[in-house]
């Protein structure tokens, strides 16, 4: 059964083989002078104070860098994406569509096994394409990471690019193939089975960073009165603000910024005249009059490899799930 | 003789439509069986049900005494060609017969190459590039060159014109002759049937209308012609298949073990084709009856 699985795959297989080598021979040779760049600006030693204006600039004044850090993280996203659509939703759905499957399952060989190693063989393939992918961009990343994106306060642990990163796209690869074959078994056909399989893909990405991944563990919550400067008053369109006196931990995942007042009330502050058209001045005294308090939820940076791990255990566990799904689903379909 | 196919009360149902309902036959080993019937009589359903690609409704199906495709040793004594004989589109002809040597632990590998080579099949070909001719006799290698005790054909000359459709005929007779191999086949083409089939099943209505050796059938019935008559002046031990009545005369098809004596009725044997057609005709009456006289549904098997 390993011979037909890698003879119907070994296309796939070189294309994804391509793909992979482009990728890492185009950010090996820019990342390189990336980093090359980073170290004449004082990186590493730079994070520690605080001070890597001159790599930011650096690299802000390159467009070329500039592009290859955003299409890194794209890339590393789509890839289990495009996975799941031509690697998973056709396994079955295309020997369904076309009738093969009563040639294929009347061979001397249990469903049970030949889904079995197909699934085996393909998602190993695909962790490995989409690992090998994000150690490509994860590398090249770091030192932007590091400083926190290129002036949005963009690190590692942050939604978007925790999932472009470490060894969690490894783990939505694995998941992409096992919802492609399920949906692919449930539609039977070939390109609504993609489809299908795009979608829901698209929506576990959606869901999981927002509502999911939050809570992998509880947040670490600090409280601190407002008693002076430096104040970072931010002012939001319909008139509200928010008042911060400290910066996030450094790579920290910043969760909420709230205000409570005096009496430890969550409180939602108008911009009033003071902030919005007086001077700093007046709106810094017109704060502090209110005895604010400042609270900050996060998950501090030394969380990130757990939560890589952990949420690359949920992915592979509901591969697993996925898997056993299909099993049953093959032996159970005519 | 041990039954190759056994069925008991075996009823399939899809959600609301019955493709088989209380099937009931058994066939003997050695012999290659004609299964006939109007499309949607239920020929398919029966044979994937044989083969394990459909799991029955209700009653009980075994094959070779046991149940189909119950584990790998099972799968390897069945052969299936199914209908349009699929083939993976993407796979030259040789890589088929490498799948059927890897899949297959009984694979006759030269049996399989002896054919490809005698059937004039590029070797390098991919099989979705095939005429419909060459992948229904591809199909037929790759069932046959599994060493099958049964071999299990759907329709597999439907699609195939008149050349085709002899050749392979041609060469499944030459396989039986070859292996000792148990043959069911399927057909909607009488005339095909006839030429290669021992053993006759009739499937029309979703029911098996009749089944036995074409020897016996062709010698238990006849055709009558003779004065007009009523139904109920006719010896107790016929069966009326069929019969048409003119102002004069009545036409029948009718079985019977014992010898017509009647010196009114004029006695013609029965060709296999209109045997076949009667019961198909009874088969469609019945069904119109019980659909309260409309047509019945168009259905697929």
């Amino acid at each position: 059964m390993t011979w037909l699985a890698w003879r119907q795959f070994r296309t796939q297989a070189l294309a994804a083989l391509v793909v992979v080598v482009a990728v890492a021979t185009g950010y090996g040779a820019t990342g390189v002078q990336l980093h090359d760049l980073a170290k004449a600006s004082g990186y590493p030693a730079c994070i520690t104070v605080g001070r890597c204006h001159a790599f930011i600039s650096a690299v802000q004044a390159s467009g070329r860098y500039q592009f290859l850090y955003s299409a890194g993280t794209v890339l590393v996203y789509g890839a289990p994406a495009l996975i799941g659509i031509f690697w998973g939703a056709p396994l079955v759905a295309r020997e369904l569509e076309s009738g093969s499957f009563r040639l294929l399952w009347t061979q001397s060989i249990s469903r049970t096994r030949w889904l079995t190693v197909k699934l085996v063989l393909i998602g190993v393939a695909a962790m490995i394409t989409a690992e090998l992918l994000t150690l490509v961009v994860t590398w090249w990343c770091a030192p932007i990471d590091a400083v926190g994106g290129i002036g949005m306060g963009a690190y590692r642990f942050s939604p978007l690019q925790f999932g472009a990163r470490g060894i969690v796209p490894l783990g939505y690869a694995a998941f992409a193939v096992s919802l492609g074959v399920a949906v692919g078994l449930v539609v039977r056909r070939t390109l609504p089975a993609m489809a299908v399989t795009f979608a829901v893909f698209l929506a576990v990405q959606v869901v999981v960073p927002i509502w999911i991944r939050p809570h992998l563990a509880a947040p670490v919550v600090r409280s601190v009165s407002i008693t002076g400067r430096p104040m970072n008053i931010q002012i939001s369109d319909p008139g509200q603000m928010l008042v911060m006196s400290t910066d996030p931990p450094l790579g920290a995942w910043t969760l909420s910024e709230v205000n409570r007042d005096a009496t430890g009330h969550l409180i939602s502050l108008r911009a009033t005249d003071a902030c919005l058209q007086e001077s700093p001045d007046a709106c810094t005294e017109y704060v502090l009059r209110l005895h604010l308090t400042e609270e900050l939820s996060y998950q501090p940076a030394n969380r990130y490899w757990p939560f890589q791990i952990y949420e690359t255990g949920i992915f592979l566990a509901l591969s697993l799930a996925l898997a056993g799904f299909s099993t049953r689903r093959v032996n159970r379909i005519a | 003789m041990t039954a190759v196919l056994e069925t008991r009360a075996l009823v399939k149902r899809y959600r609301k439509q019955t493709a088989l309902a209380d099937c009931t036959v058994s066939v003997p080993a050695g012999r290659v069986v004609g299964l006939v019937g109007p499309n949607g009589a239920g020929k398919t359903t029966l044979l994937q049900l044989a083969v394990g690609l459909l799991a029955p409704t209700s009653g009980a199906i075994e094959v070779l005494g046991r149940r189909p495709a119950e584990d790998s040793e099972q799968l390897a004594r069945v052969g299936f060609v199914a209908q349009d004989t699929p083939c993976l589109a993407a796979l030259s002809v040789a890589d088929h017969l490498r799948m059927g040597a890897h899949l297959n632990p009984g694979w006759d590998a030269e049996l399989g190459r002896r054919r490809v080579e005698d059937l004039d099949l590029d070797p390098a070909q991919r099989a979705g590039q095939l005429s419909g001719g060459q992948r229904a006799q591809l199909a037929l290698t790759m069932a046959i060159a599994k060493r099958p005790d049964l071999l299990v054909l759907d329709e597999p000359v439907a699609s195939l014109d008149p050349l085709a459709r002899r050749e392979f005929l041609q060469s499944l007779m030459e396989a039986v002759a070859d292996q000792q191999v148990s043959v069911v086949m399927s057909s909607h083409l009488v005339a095909d049937l006839e030429r290669v089939c021992d053993y006759l099943i009739v499937l029309a209505d979703s029911r098996v209308q009749l089944t036995g050796t074409v020897d016996d059938l062709l010698a238990a019935h006849h055709r009558l012609t003779g004065p007009r008559r009523d139904g109920s002046r006719l010896p107790g031990d016929w069966q009326v298949i069929q019969a048409s009545h003119t102002e004069r005369q009545s036409t029948l098809l009718i079985r019977s073990d014992s010898p017509v004596l009647d010196p009114a009725w004029t006695v013609e044997p029965v060709g296999m084709e209109d045997l076949v057609l009667a019961y198909m005709q009874r088969g469609a009456a019945e069904q119109r009856r019980r659909h309260g006289g409309a047509p019945g549904p168009a259905s697929t098997a």
